[in-house]
């Protein structure tokens, strides 16, 4: 009881403050943190059935979701084009091969040089970027609630549509990628409309003069393979919720026992810390795994 | 140097805290507002993270207790709340 109350509570041992909110019970905390973070990329890679990624993106589920909501918004559904399918490997492949995660590549390449290298000529043409999600729904409901991407998704002016799904390496971490492209043929479009626009996210500039061929290094697409217990997003966050809520509950005894005993202490206020790792407390609840560009 | 307990911290500084309170709740906003956007996420966590110091060394300054020991503590609380939540953030 006596170290219990030394680590956790406000007693006359620990000079009436936790031995766990002192700087070296904080210092403590803190380099157990970074040393259980850098355990995780070792293990996952030694023992990825345990402590790996499991991806089930299948590129036709994305097509099929994306219609489900285009035809809830009473828009006509996409076609799955072959050339747009294969514009958006090469420009997830050209992703991992460059590490970069961004709509315009660091040599300048415009998500548009893959369309046309495609063979796809087009008339419009657009690009969602999903990347670390786990299942299909996720990402396109994750496209959905941005404007920017649900502009894309719910768009009258596009007709067809390629997906790809690509595991890799982006910044020295496993990922799984996925490319969206849009796009209605040069020649098909004409009875949509005759004015010409292109359509990219984030309003970046378009650029149609030539670019440097992307250097676009094989990688498989996500094939099926043994599901791992865990990933170590969801490890990373039952640590974090696990360390904030013991440091919570420290703080609230702490005011509780400090208020009750008048103690006067000469330290940071703890009703302060409660507050700000209280609202991160709750961010750390809610987070989500997964990027969107 | 002036020793007070929490009651009368609290009852003599309402609004420093209320206006702390405000600041992170705001954040917790932003936080969950642009949940896939990482970039955006750790720029509010890093302002939260500042907003809480700076705001430990006004409140201290003004209770004529600031010292180097006490901006230390609200400086590694801050270190691992960064730390905790940008391994969320940046956690494929």
């Amino acid at each position: 009881m006596s170290l219990f109350e030394h680590l956790f509570l406000p007693h006359e041992s620990n000079n009436h403050r936790a031995r766990m909110l002192h700087p070296t019970g904080l210092l403590l905390i803190l380099t157990s943190f970074i040393g259980l973070q850098l355990l995780l990329q070792p293990v996952s890679q030694r023992l990825p059935f345990i402590l790996g990624y499991a991806s089930q993106i299948p590129p036709e589920e994305i097509v099929q979701l994306t219609n489900v909501k285009r035809q809830a918004d009473g828009l006509s559904v996409l076609r799955l084009d072959s050339q747009l399918s294969s514009a958006a490997l090469a420009k997830a492949s050209d992703m991992f091969a460059r590490d970069y995660w961004a709509h315009v590549s660091p040599i300048g390449t415009q998500p548009w040089f893959f369309i046309t290298q495609s063979g796809y000529s087009y008339r419009y043409a657009g690009e969602n970027l999903a990347r670390d999600f786990s299942d299909p729904q996720s990402i396109v409901n994750a496209w959905i609630n941005s404007p920017t991407h649900r502009e894309n998704l719910l768009s009258s002016k596009y007709q067809d549509i390629g997906v790809a799904v690509i595991d890799g390496q982006l910044g020295g971490q496993e990922t799984t990628l996925v490319v969206q492209l849009f796009g209605t043929k040069l020649s098909s479009a004409q009875a949509v409309s005759q004015t010409s626009s292109f359509t990219v996210l984030a309003a970046a500039p378009v650029d149609l003069s030539p670019t440097p061929a992307p250097v676009v290094s094989p990688v498989p697409i996500t094939t099926s393979t043994p599901v791992p217990l865990t990933n170590p997003f969801s490890v990373s966050k039952a640590i974090s919720i696990v360390i904030l809520a013991i440091i919570l509950i420290v703080l609230i005894m702490d005011i509780v026992i400090v208020a009750r005993r008048r103690i006067a202490r000469w330290t940071s206020k703890s009703f302060a810390h409660l507050i700000f790792l209280g609202t991160l407390f709750i961010a750390a609840l809610f987070m989500l795994r997964g990027q969107i560009l | 140097m002036s020793q007070i307990t929490f009651a009368k911290d609290l009852s003599r500084h309402p609004l420093h805290y209320f206006s702390l309170l405000v600041m992170e709740l705001v954040g917790l906003w932003g936080l969950l507002w642009f949940t896939y956007d990482s970039y955006m996420r750790f720029a509010i966590l890093l302002s939260m993270a500042a907003g809480y110091v700076v705001w430990g060394v006004i409140h201290h300054h003004q209770h004529r207790d600031l010292h180097i020991k006490i901006v230390f503590e609200y400086l590694l609380m801050a270190v691992l709340a960064v730390l905790i939540i940008g391994s969320l953030i940046y956690r494929t």
